[in-house]
């Protein structure tokens, strides 16, 4: 039981289609499969609209999918109904991106992470003060602070609230959809540097949602790379950040602002995103890959690199060590 | 949020104590904004919910009570008159000022009750169970309120009761509407969506998390739709469908007082006529203040 990944998806599909426009490919998530084992970070970038939150949403049971399985555990959690459905979600929890309306405005922060607590029963009614308060010293929050009411906060101070409700409930993983992307800098490094802390503490998987590569790197030890509902590069994150093998990883690696810009710009993709071009069954970057042929009409296997890095890209899987085609994703 | 995070950091020392405004001001531009118009209204209201709660404490004769001293006018005994039965004006406008508050405040809460529970469910189901609720709600708009109040009395007789239903139907759908947007806007937000990963139940959802957040338009649009229920209780009372004599009642009293205007005995109905006036003006004023106050947009703090 225990070498069960925290997190399984298999085949996941979710797809939404524009009925004004029936010739663009339709966006979401297409047919994902990954694991999150226990107590592992795996970070999630991607540029927007690319499907990240939508696989987030999808993981938490927020959004049912298509087709394909969520797994907790030995837990089908996107086969789970009712109540047994509502009892599970103590196990997956989330943090949202928007620190305006993550809160409830009208609940004070210690009623709103309480809730966790009583629908749960975590913890017995007469313990709830004592174990909230230690929650809010764990996300490196001051005890007044809960008695305040959201629009009492600051960006930050309300992300930690949200870190707080997630964490109230002991789950297995936490999906993390950008949560720092809509704080200021200088907020966002503390953050991050109290998410660090904190996953080693409590143990949780964590799925780190994120088009910030800077961030990824900071918080994640492996790393998958998503575009257009498609996973195109996962592994490791100082390998997939250091030497990416997929052209849009390169070209996403090499768009992200630097200090001391390189005089080799990278490679970089041509034109924006046109949902019209891409074609389902080929290779979803192709209309926008610098190094695109032939061969890219046809959908790229999941090549195997090294020690858990593959590439869905033809070029990759021409210097892939063994030439494995049974990885094949399947794609719609 | 231009704060910073200020729970990461020592509590900042106390400076010393805030320069002090006299009573008057705090109270006038702290709670008013400096809206003249809107303390004038709330001064207003707040004389004339005080007679409507004490009125049986006021008045100075029987408001039923009919004498012989039949159009007599102002005097110390009878401070605005009698009427053509003899019985004291002020006594009479002091009683129907309380039974139409007590009327039009019993139809508003009847319809912001019913109106915000319909609004609430229409919006979070959706579906063709909205469409069909919204529908029916959209029928009972399309009829006049002097059709709905004639039906209604027929049917249930002329009495307090059947103004009160009254009342209440013809402004659920104001309620529904309102909080049916407001729900569809905030039905989604992630503080739902945390309600819901915190294993919070539908019911729950809709009455603990949504609810509370979806109400606040009501306060503005209560209070101007009690302006106007006031106003509708008087009209319908004046065209006899609603509050009969000889029960007090404001626009029983214009009405009753309109037939002796030619005699010369004006204060029969310009005095509950101008009570009338003050009510909605003040509610309306009311109304118009707590719009400005309670929307960020257009409070200045």
């Amino acid at each position: 039981m225990n070498d069960l990944p925290s997190l399984s998806v298999r085949k996941l599909t979710k797809l939404f289609s524009d009925p004004d426009r029936p010739d663009a490919i339709s966006v979401g998530v297409r047919g994902v499969s990954f694991d999150v084992e226990r107590g592992e970070v795996v970070g999630l970038i991607g540029e927007s609209g690319c499907g990240k939150t939508t696989l987030g949403r999808c993981i938490v049971g927020l959004q049912s999918a298509d087709s394909g399985d969520i797994v907790v555990g030995d837990t089908i959690f996107s086969a789970l109904r009712g109540k047994a459905l509502r009892r599970f979600r103590k196990n997956v929890q989330i943090v949202f991106q928007r620190p305006e309306t993550s809160l409830n405005p009208r609940m004070s922060v210690y009623t709103f992470v309480r809730q966790a607590l009583r629908n749960f029963a975590t913890v017995r009614k007469g313990e709830e003060r004592v174990r909230i308060e230690a929650l809010a010293a764990l996300v490196g929050l001051r005890p007044d602070t809960l008695d305040r009411f959201p629009h009492q906060l600051s960006g930050g101070e309300r992300q930690r609230v949200a870190m707080m409700r997630a964490l109230a409930c002991e789950p297995e993983l936490i999906v993390l959809d950008e949560p720092t992307s809509a704080l200021d800098v200088s907020v966002q490094a503390q953050v991050l540097r109290t998410l660090k802390d904190l996953q080693g503490e409590v143990g949780a998987s964590f799925l780190f949602i994120s088009h910030d590569v800077a961030v990824v790197r900071y918080i994640c030890s492996r790393v998958l790379v998503m575009y257009l509902g498609v996973i195109v590069e996962e592994g490791p994150s100082e390998t997939v950040l250091a030497h990416p093998v997929h052209p849009y990883t390169q070209a996403l690696l090499a768009a992200a602002p630097r200090i001391t810009p390189k005089p080799d710009p990278g490679l970089s993709l041509t034109g924006e995103l046109v949902l019209g071009d891409v074609r389902p069954h080929e290779c979803p970057v192709r209309p926008r890959c610098p190094l695109a042929h032939d061969r890219c009409h046809k959908a790229p296997p999941m090549a195997d690199l090294s020690s858990g890095h593959r590439a869905a890209c033809w070029l990759a899987h021409d210097s892939a060590p063994s030439t494995n085609m049974t990885t094949a994703r399947e794609r719609t | 949020m231009n704060m910073q995070d200020s729970a990461l950091l020592p509590a900042p020392a106390t400076s010393g104590a805030p320069p002090r405004r006299s009573m008057w001001n705090r109270f006038y531009f702290g709670l008013f904004g400096g809206d003249f118009l809107g303390l004038i209204g709330m001064a207003l209201l707040a004389v004339l919910v005080f007679v409507a709660a004490f009125g049986p404490l006021l008045v100075t004769h029987d408001p039923l009570l009919t004498t012989p001293d039949t159009l007599l006018p102002p005097s110390a005994e009878h401070w605005l008159g009698t009427d053509h039965f003899g019985r004291d004006v002020f006594s009479r406008t002091v009683t129907s000022l309380r039974i139409d508050f007590i009327v039009a405040g019993a139809g508003v809460s009847g319809a912001i009750l019913i109106g915000s529970i319909i609004g609430l469910v229409c919006g979070y189901i959706g579906g063709w169970f909205d469409d069909l609720v919204m529908r029916l709600v959209d029928i009972i708009q399309s009829f006049p309120l002097l059709l709905v109040a004639m039906v209604l009395v027929l049917v249930m007789g002329p009495s307090v009761e059947s103004i009160v239903v009254v009342t209440v139907l013809i402004n659920i759908p104001i309620y529904a509407r309102v909080i049916r947007g407001e729900t569809l806007r905030k039905k989604n937000l992630e503080y739902i969506d945390a309600a819901r990963c915190s294993g919070a139940s539908e019911m729950s959802i809709v009455f603990r998390h949504l609810m509370p957040n979806t109400l606040s338009p009501i306060v503005v649009h209560g209070s101007l739709n009690l302006a106007a229920a006031v106003g509708n209780v008087a009209v319908l009372s004046f065209l006899g469908i609603g509050i009969r004599p000889p029960t007090p009642d404001l626009g029983v009293m214009v009405a009753e007082g309109t037939n002796y205007l030619v005699q010369g005995a004006w204060w029969m109905s310009i005095c509950p006529g101008l009570v009338l006036a003050t009510t909605i003006f003040s509610l309306n004023l009311m109304g118009d203040w707590l719009e400005g106050r309670l929307d960020p947009r257009r409070s200045a703090a």
